[in-house]
């Protein structure tokens, strides 16, 4: 018979061994969790407790060479909302604050809010209703709008359901001022592309790139440090400090607007460069657009004229085809040419001057703008001469500036030739150039035969670090092989400013001004037509050029000659542009003179 | 039955060799032990606990100080935008044809120069000076 410890005995043993079991079984079922299936808890348990965020980096900012910002990033969020977490209740004055604030229309808003399931397809080919969890409000809405935004949603505690995600809008702060050169850039997934100008030249610059982040957060969404971070940093788009001088092209802009008025022409093109260096000072051209606002469809607006256009220069070639001739002895300042009274048959052609000159000085020929003068000189150099001049100006070719797309314009080889080219190519006609060419060709003759290389770029900063890379300016070639040529171009084309000359207009009191006018027929459907390219190109002062500016207008109403379109919004440009620069006059004006005859 | 088990305790506290007396010093013992230990491990866990809350408290503090800095920055990218567009000729040339503010274009004429003179050695400063005063003009004072 059992006793009764032998009962309290087998009973505590048997718990122990229950106990021991359950034990057991707690073990297993731990190194079944912890060990065995450690790797799929994990996971599932990472994905409610981790999330990732991407990381946009900025697209780098563009400058004048004074740090003035042309083209910025201007912040901004992107509203959105959870038309589910929102109370139906609240969805009228929700909407009515949303619309209020980034100034939609309200019923535009509501139907958003109010939307609180869509149908989505199931595999089976059914239609099952789910809550809608996100609808756009809108991008790019301003800072100030989305706080006051938050704000109001707080105020009435209906903040639930509306959120914000940080973005970034490309800017213009100067409007129009730069619009075809800066160019526009338009969005590609997470970053801008560059479309046009300067932000498709220097794209792969001034472009970001984006990183990704992954932390775990807390319910509240806040980082949790005892999850390990993983972090692939985005990088910035390098600045751009452009040649330009943003004080500069709003006198360049303001004036052309003036004259623009004045003339209703079909566009006009305008260039500024340092002669020296070949850096673009400003660059401007009408018509042309906002950036900040591009509902105009106009494409010629969104073009780059200055380098795309090309045109018959006319006049404006006769100072590069005699300065070749001086340089080869062909003639000197002096030498005499019978400019036959304004009308010459040459080849069976009539040639005519504006008007009748008899015995000119090749200076005369100049300043007189006559094309008899200068088709005689041309035919004395000879084709190859004529066409290794015109080349060695850098026509026929890319100028080399950072623009696209540029044209080489038109300059026909020698063998092309027929028998009258001669006699027209050394006078502009039947030669086609870009603006930026001829402008290229002039901060030649302003650097007495040094052709400069055209830049638009003048360094690059990393924003992070600071880091500059500089853009050295560079010359070319030196055209004239004597020294005394440049010298005496500079001279003759400073005659045309002066009393007697074509270009009496663009004449600055003070200032040795030198520079060429220009009238040339357009050439539509292979015929010379009544409409004509009116130009101006000069520097100024002229014994050291602090600037060569070309100004061109295509198709100007109600008068068509150069000196009389051009040169007063060319001399305007001028004079306000050598105050700015703080540029002395070189000779001594008689104020008390020209005061008395002001009044 | 109670009699057995009392015997059996009896027994075993016998075999341990420990009295009546001794026995309760030693629960005593034991006890405070116990205790000691358990206040021990029960001040650093609430010691772990505080600190988890400080490092929870400063994290939060961190994470909104992080994103004002962030707020921060970017309201000053957008105020330097502005400031840039208010500061454009075209944006001051519109508010002077708004408020008909009667600007003009500076005159030449407004220029004066001033002669600076060479000051003799040895004379003193003073002097100069004086002589200057008299006649209305600027020395350099080298």
């Amino acid at each position: 018979m059992r006793s009764c410890n032998d009962t309290m005995r087998f009973r505590i043993k048997f718990q122990a061994g229950i106990l021991l079991l359950i034990f057991f079984a707690l073990v297993v079922r731990l190194y079944w969790v912890q060990v065995k299936d450690h790797d799929s808890y994990l996971k599932e348990a990472r994905k409610k407790y981790i999330t990732s965020k991407k990381i946009i980096g900025t697209r780098g900012q563009i400058f004048d060479r004074h740090g003035n910002l042309l083209v910025g990033n201007m912040p901004c969020e992107e509203v959105f909302i959870t038309p589910c977490n929102i109370k139906p209740q609240n969805d009228i004055l929700v909407s009515r604050i949303i619309a209020g604030c980034v100034g939609m229309s309200f019923h535009d808003v509501y139907n958003k809010v109010s939307a609180k399931t869509r149908k989505q397809k199931q595999p089976d080919g059914s239609y099952k209703t789910v809550d809608r969890q996100y609808a756009l409000i809108a991008r790019r809405v301003p800072l100030l709008q989305t706080r006051r935004l938050r704000e109001l949603l707080k105020k009435n505690d209906v903040s639930k359901g509306v959120h914000y995600k940080e973005d970034f809008v490309r800017y213009y702060p100067k409007g129009r001022l730069m619009s075809n050169v800066l160019g526009v850039t338009s969005p590609d997934k997470d970053n801008l592309l560059g479309k046009t100008g300067i932000e498709k030249v220097f794209d792969k610059i001034l472009s970001s790139q984006s990183g990704l982040t992954t932390y775990g957060r807390s319910r509240d969404g806040r980082k949790l440090d005892t999850e390990p971070q993983t972090q692939e940093n985005s990088q910035n788009g390098l600045d751009l400090y452009l040649t330009f001088s943003e004080p500069i092209q709003a006198i360049l802009e303001e004036e052309l607007d003036k004259a623009c008025e004045k003339w209703n022409p079909r566009a006009v093109y305008a260039i500024m460069a340092d002669p020296a260096t070949g850096n673009i000072i400003a660059m401007a051209q009408r018509p042309s657009y906002d950036p900040n606002n591009r509902s105009v469809k106009n494409p010629l607006i969104y073009r780059t004229l200055v380098i795309e256009d090309m045109f018959e220069p006319g006049s404006i070639m006769k100072p590069l085809t005699i300065a070749g001739a001086l340089d080869n002895n062909i003639v000197r300042p002096e030498t005499r040419i019978d400019c036959e009274n304004g009308v010459w048959i040459y080849k069976k052609s009539r040639l005519t001057d504006t008007h009748g000159y008899g015995i000119q000085d090749v200076t005369g020929v100049v300043r007189k703008s006559s094309n008899i003068g200068t088709a005689k000189i041309a035919i004395a150099m000879e084709k190859e001469l004529l066409y290794k001049t015109l080349r060695s100006f850098g026509l026929g070719e890319k100028s080399g500036i950072e623009l696209t797309p540029e044209q080489t314009g038109r300059l026909k080889k020698p063998a092309r030739w027929d028998s009258l080219s001669i006699s027209r190519f050394g006078m502009g006609y039947g030669v086609a150039v870009t603006p930026v060419q001829m402008l290229r060709a002039y901060c030649a003759l302003a650097n007495r035969g040094r052709l400069p290389q055209l830049r638009i770029l003048d360094r690059r900063v990393d924003p992070v670090n600071n880091v500059e890379i500089r853009e050295n300016s560079r010359v070319v070639k030196n055209i004239f092989k004597s020294p005394a040529t440049g010298e005496q171009i500079v001279n003759m084309m400073v005659t045309v400013t002066e009393k007697g000359g074509t270009a009496t207009r663009a004449a600055i009191p003070g200032y040795r001004v030198a520079g060429k006018t220009g009238t040339a027929h357009k050439l539509q459907n292979g015929r010379y037509v009544n409409k004509y390219y009116a130009s101006f190109v000069g520097f100024v002062p002229a014994e050291k050029p602090a600037f060569v500016l070309l100004m061109t207008f295509d198709e100007p109403k109600g008068a068509h000659y150069g000196g009389v379109v051009v040169c007063p919004a060319w001399k305007a440009i001028a004079e306000r542009t050598l105050k700015y620069m703080n540029i002395p006059p070189s000779t001594v004006v008689d104020a008390t003179s020209d005061r008395q005859t002001r009044r | 039955m109670k009699l057995q088990t009392r015997n059996v305790t009896a027994k075993r506290a016998a075999r341990r060799g420990g009295k009546g007396n001794g026995s309760l010093s030693f629960k005593l013992y034991v006890l405070l032990y116990l205790l000691v230990v358990i206040t021990v491990i029960f001040g650093v866990f609430n010691y772990s606990i505080d600190l988890n809350r400080k490092i929870d408290k400063l994290q939060r503090e961190e994470s909104r100080a992080k994103q004002e800095i962030f707020e921060l920055e970017r309201d000053i990218q957008a105020l330097k935008v502005t400031r840039q567009q208010l500061t454009s000729w075209n944006h001051v040339n519109r508010k002077i044809s708004a408020y008909q503010l009667p600007l003009r274009p500076a005159d030449p004429q407004q220029v004066r120069y001033l002669a600076v003179k060479q000051v003799r050695k040895n004379v003193p400063l003073s002097a100069h000076a004086r002589h200057d005063d008299l006649h209305g003009q600027f020395d350099s004072g080298r």
